[in-house]
């Protein structure tokens, strides 16, 4: 990343922790913020090859996408109608890596999604990362510790086919599991350049009456699992079609 | 606004309807592809690149930084006496504004969605080129998706899809809510009516047709896990993309001709997507990404008039967009980079040429994904990732 993208993300990463500061006091990151401010987001991505064609690319950002907005009231309902992990195109069985150091909690808990397998480590930093639509349920068990940059599962598809979208759906969440927050600003990465390409739908959701509001992965809301929508929106482009 | 532009705009109501991963689409001006290895064969030359700088200094105006000034870094250590002429970045917007900009059809004008105030509509504003920082004026209210000329856009109303002319005149569309797609010469709207489920690349799509008024519609086609793609720019043909039938192990990109409905197939590959057609209807580009068979991804250039022609692996695998009918505008994939580099890359002499290099000081970061080329090929606009903002490339030469 470079300097001027690395503070970008900083300032970004800071307002997250403030965020979660105010929903989850009991984050130690979040009282440790200010101390923080130089220093890069705390996990590395989900894999340990580059990006590309034959490896694996941004399939959707987190946050008020366009794809998401029209599935706001089925899939994302839960997380507040807005897409609240990164999902990561890849072929079925490759190989996923956490994205940072931490302890197994929870192994195929369907309570928090992302069928059919997932797998959710505590970083012991308040987050949570939880991993999804795994191809199998991992060989991994609770309690047990891994390193970032450790193989701890394989990519799946949610429809079972490995034909339809197979890819990882990548979540960072608060310890208590009822929170997620923007991942772009707590994973250390060129989202900017990931963006650039492969990507589904395109861009985010509008609310006409402010028409500039979260049109940037840097300033996608942090969600609270089971609270409302915050997309439903009086006035909205692109328009709810069919 | 031309076709191009008219068909992003549809692409993004598409979008959002049929987020389908495995449904192929024209790739949106986001969505291209990039590639985490560096062109090969595809070589800079020799030639520099020289940027300038053209920095916004007053509210009213530019001040242009002269070459001289150009930060060293942005030169490569050896240019020569066939150096390019400068490139010239311009500051086009402030406040962070906006997102997802288009060019107008003449080139002369940056459009975007905004709302600058609360004071003021929600529609689509522009900016004069030629004015960078120039104060956004409102261009319409309406927001499309449009036709070519934006004589027509249709609209989502109590449910129901409605055509709207020029004159205000609305014509009801039965088509379910479902959004349309105008022919290049606005006689005609196309939709798909999908199956809402079933695995995403299998899923039944019919292709319909009617005039623009919604009279005569007729089911044209049906694919599974696609759809109507595109409209090619002679408004007599069409591109659909898909399984021809439900248990194909790959997706066929066709053209439907509305003529006779006869179908010629392109190629047929799986997980591909991102098609864009060149200017003049005789070449496309597209990606392949995660197929089940490795070795198979990368960026893939198809003749489509010459029967029988295969598709040509690129060697790189980046963002592009078509220059004009012969050169391809492409950004390839490099995270971690200082800024993106512009590359260019010729059909006729499958020769790469770097336009702009990545650099620190470099102001060409896209943000979001943003970026669009002028009609005449010679500008290009992005979001500035840095500044989040709007900024102009002015390319040299022709």
């Amino acid at each position: 990343m470079t300097s001027r993208l690395r503070r970008l993300g900083v300032a970004g990463f800071l307002g997250i922790v403030a965020a979660a500061g105010a929903a989850v006091p009991s984050n130690p990151v979040a009282t440790a913020a200010s101390t923080r401010q130089l220093q890069r987001p705390p996990f590395g991505l989900p894999f340990a090859e580059a990006p590309g064609p034959e490896t694996w690319l941004m399939g959707q950002v987190y946050g008020n996408s366009t794809g998401a907005f029209a599935r706001r009231r089925e899939w994302y309902q839960a997380g507040q109608g807005i897409h609240f992990g990164i999902d990561f195109s890849a072929r079925c069985g490759t190989p996923i890596v956490s994205i940072g150091d931490g302890v197994v909690i929870k192994v195929d808990a369907p309570e928090h999604g992302s069928a059919p397998h997932n797998l959710l480590i505590d970083h012991q930093n308040g987050y949570v990362s939880l991993y999804g639509h795994l191809l199998e349920r991992p060989k991994l068990q609770r309690g047990q510790v891994v390193k970032r940059g450790e193989m701890i599962g394989l990519t799946g598809d949610p429809d079972l086919t490995c034909t339809s979208r197979p890819h990882l759906h990548l979540e960072v969440r608060d310890t208590r599991l009822s929170r997620a927050y923007n991942a772009h600003n707590l994973i250390d990465a060129d989202w900017e350049a990931l963006f650039l390409v492969g990507t589904f739908g395109r861009g985010f959701q509008r609310d006409l009456d402010e028409p500039r509001k979260w049109q940037s992965i840097w300033d996608q809301p942090d969600i609270r699992f089971g609270g409302p929508l915050i997309n439903e929106f009086d006035n909205t482009w692109p328009q709810d079609w069919r | 606004m031309n076709l191009r532009n008219t068909t992003l705009l549809l692409c993004l109501v598409l979008a959002a309807c049929a987020p389908s991963p495995a449904a192929p689409t024209v790739a949106p001006a986001s969505t291209a592809a990039a590639t985490d290895a560096a062109p090969v064969e595809a070589a800079p030359t020799a030639e520099a690149v020289a940027v300038t700088l053209v920095a916004p200094a007053t509210a009213t105006g530019v001040a242009v930084v002269a070459a001289t000034e150009v930060p060293a870094a942005i030169v490569p250590p050896a240019p020569t006496a066939t150096a390019v002429p400068a490139v010239a970045f311009a500051q086009l917007t402030r406040g962070e504004c906006c997102v997802q900009p288009i060019f107008s059809a003449a080139g002369d004008r940056v459009l975007f969605l905004d709302r600058p105030s609360a004071a003021q509509p929600p529609g689509i504003y522009g900016v004069a080129v030629a004015s960078p920082m120039s104060e956004p004026v409102l261009v319409t209210e309406r927001l499309g998706p449009f036709n070519r000329d934006l004589s027509l856009n249709v609209n989502l109303i109590n449910g129901r899809t409605v055509v709207e002319g020029p004159d205000g005149q609305q014509w009801p569309i039965d088509n379910g809510g479902r959004p349309v797609s105008f022919s290049p010469d606005g006689t005609r709207i196309s939709w798909n009516v999908s199956a809402e489920s079933g695995g995403f690349d299998t899923r039944r799509s019919d292709v319909w047709l009617a005039n623009v008024d919604g009279s005569q519609p007729r089911r044209v086609a049906t694919r599974y896990g696609g759809g109507a793609v595109a409209w090619l720019r002679d408004g007599r043909r069409m591109l659909l993309g898909g399984r021809t039938n439900r248990g194909d192990v790959k997706s066929t990109l066709s053209i439907l001709d509305l003529r006779d409905d006869s179908v010629r197939d392109l190629f047929s590959a799986e997980r591909w997507r991102g098609v864009i057609v060149a200017p003049d209807d005789k070449h496309l580009v597209y990606f392949v990404a995660q197929a089940r068979e490795s070795g198979r991804g990368g960026t893939y250039l198809l003749d489509m008039e010459t029967a029988g022609a295969q598709p040509q692996r690129l060697d790189f695998f980046g963002a592009y967009r078509w220059r004009d009918a012969t050169r391809l505008f492409y950004i390839p994939l490099k995270v971690d980079a200082p800024s993106n580099e512009l590359w260019q890359y010729d059909i006729t002499t499958g020769k790469s040429e770097l336009l702009i290099a990545a650099s620190e000081t470099s102001p060409f970061k896209i943000g979001n994904g943003d970026w669009d080329v002028s009609p005449d090929g010679m500008q290009i606009v992005f979001v500035n990732a840095r500044d989040r903002n709007l900024w102009l490339v002015t390319l040299p030469g022709r």
